[in-house]
Parts: structure tokens; sequence; C-alpha cells
């Protein structure tokens, strides 16, 4: 076989192989998600969770659970739809090549989905991100609208670099505030350290340090044994043990995870992750 | 080079920057690199996380497209040795046909089948080779970056990489006639 056929066989593989403007933009939200830069949408998590919707928290987790290990505070969903489009253009700090509204119908898709129902404010943004969309239920749409005075509360640009500071900054004040009492705010507190110790395993797991991750999980489950999160620590612990290479484990833990949460949005994830359904 | 404007020393270099003019090479090459369909927004991702993350500390002492293919290659490596794991099977099996190998629009039907099966026969070649060796290949003939290049994204010597280049051109030559002879038995 000649250089040229070799080439020419290369070329066919390497035809239109290029990503689509709709991929590049998925992926610019994960990682938006990812890095927590859409700092709003934290508020929309802690509401819906500390009313007892604790389903409704699984939406939001991709995308909001490291900022919140970031900012600390607990924020109003109102302040999560008006900090969008804010966060949007402050994305990462930097300026982007990108049209405006690229960027602001990305920050608005991200924060809506978990913020909100879909309404007809947001008619025009496309489902771009990785939160399914459905998730999201109508029953949070009041809530956003009690708290409306804590909007200026809201950091709208992320530390640069929350990311690199110790692990052990973020990680062990592992608040062990145990849901003991009914009240609100005890219940809030707990939330928060409960999201300090699975947005750092969530992140654990994005950097590949599956160990890591199983670790910080394991401390969530002694921590909060019948934790808020507990579903989405069921999920990452998954994810980890196939990550590393615990398979057989991995996915037996799958099964039970898909079978009893079958519909959550780290369902998916977990089959890739385990290689289940391919 | 657009890219290369990028990496002028002396001048800072945004995220936004990076992942604008490098996105569509990390992504077309993890695909090349044999990253599935379903990993490829999970391997991205990855990919430019850690750009992020490590963006102040990068030195400018490469071009700013080798370091990021440098990581590319080994965030790669990872995915694809977990889903070999979990796919013992799926080694030399070409995919199913995916979307990249669909036809320019334009050309009639006999010629599409044969596009869409050289894609297929270079992709299962391209599996058959090693890690590095895929990615040398895949980097020098298909990304068109210099050998120099390729050996530094990769941590590897000039010479090592140039030696590796010619054998995974060889034997990639040879999986392709060895695949088109046992085809022409069979049709026999």
């Amino acid at each position: 076989m000649s250089r040229e056929e070799e080439k020419r066989l290369l070329a066919a593989l390497g035809a239109s192989e290029t990503p689509s403007v709709a991929d590049k933009a998925r992926v610019l939200g994960r990682l938006e998600a990812e890095l927590g830069v859409s700092l709003g949408v934290v508020g929309a998590l802690v509401t819906e969770t500390t009313s007892a919707s604790a389903a409704s928290a699984n939406v939001a987790l991709g995308s909001t659970a490291s900022s919140a290990a970031s900012s600390g505070a607990p924020v109003s969903g109102a302040a999560a739809t008006g900090a969008a489009g804010k966060a949007a253009t402050s994305l990462l700090g930097v300026g982007w090549k990108w049209g405006a509204g690229v960027l602001l119908t990305l920050g608005a898709a991200t924060a809506f989905v978990v913020a909100e129902p879909p309404s007809n404010e947001v008619e025009s943004a496309p489902v771009v991100t990785h939160v399914p969309a459905s998730a999201a239920t109508p029953a949070d749409g009041p809530r956003r609208d009690e708290e409306p005075a804590r909007a200026e509360e809201i950091p709208l640009a992320p530390e640069p670099h929350a990311d690199e500071r110790g692990p052990e900054s973020v990680v062990s004040p592992a608040p062990s505030v145990a849901p003991t009492s009914k009240g609100s705010a005890a219940r809030e507190s707990s939330i928060e350290g409960e999201l300090v110790l699975v947005a750092e395993a969530q992140r654990a797991l994005a950097r590949g340090e599956a160990d890591r991750a199983l670790a910080l999980v394991e401390r969530h489950r002694a921590s909060y044994p019948r934790g808020t999160l507990r579903v989405e620590r069921a999920g990452i612990r998954v994810i980890a043990l196939c990550l590393a290479g615990r398979v057989v484990e991995g996915r037996a833990e799958a099964a039970r995870f898909l079978e009893k949460n079958g519909s959550s949005p780290l369902s998916r994830r977990i089959e890739k992750s385990c290689g289940i359904g391919d | 080079m657009p890219v290369d404007s990028v990496s002028a020393p002396g001048r800072e270099i945004s995220f936004a920057e990076v992942y604008d003019e490098l996105f569509p090479v990390v992504w077309r090459t993890a695909r090349r690199l044999g990253v599935v369909e379903a990993a490829l927004d999970d391997v991205c991702q990855d990919v430019f996380l850690a750009v992020y993350r490590r963006l102040p500390d990068f030195e400018g002492r490469s071009s700013i497209k080798s370091w990021v293919i440098g990581i590319l290659y080994n965030v790669a490596l990872v995915h694809r040795r977990t889903f070999a794991r979990k796919n013992p099977d799926h080694r030399g099996l070409p995919p199913s046909p995916a979307p990249d190998l669909l036809p320019h629009p334009q050309s009639n039907p006999q010629e599409r089948a044969s596009f869409a099966e050289e894609a297929r026969l270079a992709r299962a070649a391209l599996d058959e080779l090693d890690e590095a060796k895929r990615t040398i290949l895949v980097l020098v003939d298909l990304e068109e970056m210099s050998v120099p290049e390729v050996a530094e994204a990769l941590g590897m010597n000039v010479n090592t990489a140039a030696a590796r280049l010619r054998a995974a051109r060889k034997q990639f030559a040879a999986w392709v006639t060895r695949h088109r002879a046992r085809e022409r038995w069979r049709m026999q």
C-alpha cells in the first residue's frame, strides 16, 4: 500500500469529524457547570432540598455542587434567576469571542433548568447542557420569590481558582451538623455540609481521582447516613468504583442504583462509566 | 495559524481563547484516538477542565496546541483503558457506522459506500496500533503536526517519535493490505 493510499484512507476517517456548534456549546455548558461558574444555581438546590423535595436535588447536583462548595452561602432561587445572565457574561472572567447571545443562552439554560420550570422567559434557550430540563419541577417556581432580598448577597464571579485551594480547606471542616432538628436552619446547614462533601467528591471524579471520590462519599456516609444527598452519594460511588477498575463491585452497585433510581440524572453517566447497556 | 499566535511569548493566554481555538482539534483528535462516541463529551470536558486548572502554569515552552494535545493523550488513554476493560471484545470490531461516516451529500451511492467502508477500514487499522503509534500517526498524518511538536506533546524524544511514526505507517499499511487480501479471498 502506498503512502498516498494510506493518506486517502486516513482522510476518509478524518472527513466531517469537525464538531458542531452544539457540541462545542454542550461541552462548554458542562465545563461551566463543573467549574461552578453559574453561582446563582446553588440557591435553587438549597431551597429545594430544604423543602423536602430531595429528588430535585439530583437535577442541580451536576451543575451546582462545586459552586456550592466555593461560595458556601445558601442563596435564593430568585437570585439564581437574576444572576444567570450576569454569570454567563462573566463566564470564567474572560472575554469570549463568541456572540454574547450564545453565552447568555448557555448561562440561562444551565441556571433555569435547576432554578425554575420552563417559562416563556426561556423559550428561546436551547437545551444544550447535560442537565435534563424535564427534571425541573414546576413546584419550584413560587419559592424563588420568597427571599428576593438576598439576591444582593450573591457573588457574581467565582474565585478564579477556587478549585486550587488545598483540598483540606474545602473538605476537612466536614460539617457534622446532624439533622437533629426539624427546623429549616439546621437542615440548611446540614445540606451545606453535605454539599461540600458531595461536590468535592464529584470534582475528584471529574479529575479522575476515583479513590479520593470514594473516600469522600464514605465520609458523607459516616456523617449523614440518611442525608438528603444519599442518592448522589450512591451514584458517585458507583461511578468511582468503575473508574477505579473495581468493575464487578461497581456494576453490582450500579444495578441496585439503577433499579431504585432509574430516572436519576446520574443514571446515564453510571451506565456509561460502568459499560452497562452498550 | 491562529493557534501559534496564541502561544506567542509574553502573551497571556486566556482559557476562552484556548477553548475557542482548540476545541475542534481536541474533539476530532479524541475520536481519532479511539474515544467512543458515548465518551467523547466526557473526554473533552476532562481535557478542558485540566486546561483550565493548569493554564496558569503553562510556561509557553511548547506550543499551546502541543500542550493541550499532551493532556488529551493522557485523558484519552485512561478513557480507552477503562472502556477496553469494560468491553474486552470491542477491540478490532469496527463500531457501528457513526455519523462521521455519513457521506458527502452529492456523492453517488457507490462512492458513499466505499467512502464509509474506507473510514471503517481506517478506523479498524488504527485500532490495531498501540496508543503511542496511533497517536503519532493521527497527529502527524491527519492533524498535520510536525514530528518535533508531537514528540513534545507526548513527552518523548524526537527520534523515538519519528521511529514510531515509521513503524505506525508500516503497520497500518500492512494491516490494510492483509485485510484486503482476506476480503478478496472471502469473495471468491
